[in-house]
């Protein structure tokens, strides 16, 4: 796995630097990294778990019930709201990379992509990142000093998806991505979003005009609770300044209104599923499975925490 | 500051090997003796492993370093973190034969892991010219087993090494801008 100019790949140190900063429940352990002797490959080895929330959603047999979709929801706004605090962007965010475990414990994992937010001034950091499905409208403008609402952009998605099953915008390129966007979350003008025209890309692409927001009409064919589709309608924000963040998330009354997140409902229902659902090997309704941008995915760490076969208890 | 902060992790640099255990043979690793693996073509003096260097010469080494590869001030706390938890790790004494290598792999580990615009392991075959990319590449991977991956540095570390060298730095009449920013 090493370059030989490079030496030790540089993004899996600097994703091993980031794993063992990040300590919390939520978020995936590294439990030690191994060198093979023979092939010079090395293994980062992480926590057992048993799924991915995209298999999980794939099975048909697994159904939540609005607590557990909320304990789902909240366990992954804790981990956001943990990791932005000190200062680490997942930039990876999609359902793939949710993992639970059996006893309903979430973990967010994969931090390949993962940078630390410098601090002061404007930053240029790269704008190829996150799988194009999950990826907020500021990067397909080519905004490069972004921050944490990239990746509750992605939150909004995979929230969607609790109910949906599937991923809500499944573009094939990035200006199909940008018209599926507009079309449901209306049309990308300086009046929702003041300051959009000085981004690099905002006259360059084709944008899409005279969309209307159409969020919450097209979610109440899926998602019966309001608190529910208020949250998802606050994060699919286009303007990264005006979404949620993940404590205004955790604040939210979908949270805090009868019925209660349950996280031991969870566990009820996990202890049901005889099979570890990882989407690599439950799918083939996901074309594409991680419609991934080539080049983006930087760490070449092997022994990804999904390479784990059916297994079963 | 960068000149500060490079003097002040020499001294350390300097204290370390000066104040070592005479007592005993020193405790290295081949990987990070000189002359095993020498860094310039030119013969290694036959009494490399004997005379305490001065801190003059470690300010040399590091400055020459930080300035091909343009590292920063945060890159040499870093630096002075990562050799120190190499020693702990792997006991070891810094000594006059290994304090070179053991100086470039921590400041090679550093860069790649802190700095922005990082530099690669072939960049310092540039830099020291004799020196191939596959023993760079060697240093490196016994560094990061040494160190056990452990390569992250808490806040509360960095602050506590930042406020060593300042205490290290009066101690020994240099004098430390107040602007370095944490």
């Amino acid at each position: 796995m090493e370059n030989e100019k490079e030496g030790f790949p540089m993004t899996a140190l600097r994703e091993i630097r980031i794993l063992q900063l990040l300590n919390h429940e939520n978020v995936i352990n590294l439990v030690e990294v191994c060198r093979s002797k023979e092939r010079g490959s090395i293994f980062l080895v992480f926590d057992f778990c048993e799924h991915d929330l995209a298999g999980l959603l794939c099975c048909e047999e697994v159904r939540f019930s609005l607590q557990e979709i909320k304990s789902i929801m909240q366990q992954l706004f804790n981990a956001l709201f943990f990791i932005h605090g000190v200062r680490i962007l997942n930039r990876d965010m999609k359902s793939s990379n949710i993992l639970i475990t059996r006893s309903g414990v979430l973990k967010l994992g994969d931090f390949g992509l993962a940078r630390a937010m410098s601090k002061g001034q404007v930053q240029r950091y790269t704008n190829r990142v996150i799988t194009l499905w999950y990826r907020p409208p500021e990067l397909f403008l080519g905004e490069r000093n972004y921050a944490t609402p990239i990746d509750m952009w992605g939150a909004g998605c995979i929230m969607c998806e609790m109910w949906t099953r599937r991923p809500i915008m499944q573009g094939d390129s990035e200006q199909k991505q940008i018209s599926l966007i507009s079309n449901l979350c209306g049309s990308i003008t300086p009046e929702v979003w003041p300051g959009v025209e000085s981004l690099e890309l905002y006259c360059k692409l084709q944008l899409p005009s005279d969309q209307k927001r159409r969020i919450r009409e097209r979610l109440r064919h899926y998602v019966r609770d309001m608190h529910a589709i208020d949250l998802i309608d606050k994060l699919l924000v286009l303007d990264p300044k005006k979404r949620l963040d993940s404590d205004g998330a955790l604040n939210h009354d979908f949270f805090w209104e009868d019925p209660m997140p349950s996280q031991s409902d969870l566990a009820h229902t996990l202890s049901k599923v005889r099979r570890s659902m990882f989407v690599m090997h439950t799918s083939t309704a996901r074309p594409g499975g991680g419609a991934g941008v080539p080049g983006a995915g930087g760490g070449a760490v092997a022994g990804n925490t999904n390479h784990f076969h059916d297994r079963v208890f | 500051n960068l000149k500060y902060t490079l003097k002040c992790v020499s001294l350390a640099v300097f204290y370390h090997i000066k104040n070592r255990d005479r007592t005993r043979p020193p405790r290295t690793l081949l990987i990070f003796d000189e002359k095993e693996h020498p860094l310039t073509r030119e013969e290694v003096p036959p009494h490399y492993a004997d005379y305490t260097p001065d801190h003059k010469i470690i300010y040399k080494f590091i400055k020459t370093l930080f300035h091909a590869a343009q590292l920063t001030a945060e890159c040499a706390i870093i630096t002075l973190i990562y050799l120190e938890r190499v020693l702990h790790y792997a006991d070891l004494d810094l000594h006059p034969s290994n304090w070179k290598r053991i100086l470039l792999g921590a400041i090679l580990l550093a860069s790649k892991v802190w700095d922005d615009q990082a530099v690669w392991n072939v960049d310092y075959c540039q830099i020291l010219r004799d020196i191939s990319v596959e023993d760079m590449n060697e240093l490196e991977r016994v560094y990061l087993e040494q160190l056990q991956f452990n390569i992250n540095v808490a806040s509360s570390t960095y602050a506590q090494y930042y406020f060593d060298l300042r205490s290290l730095a009066e101690d020994n009449g240099l004098s430390f801008p107040m602007n370095t920013r944490l």
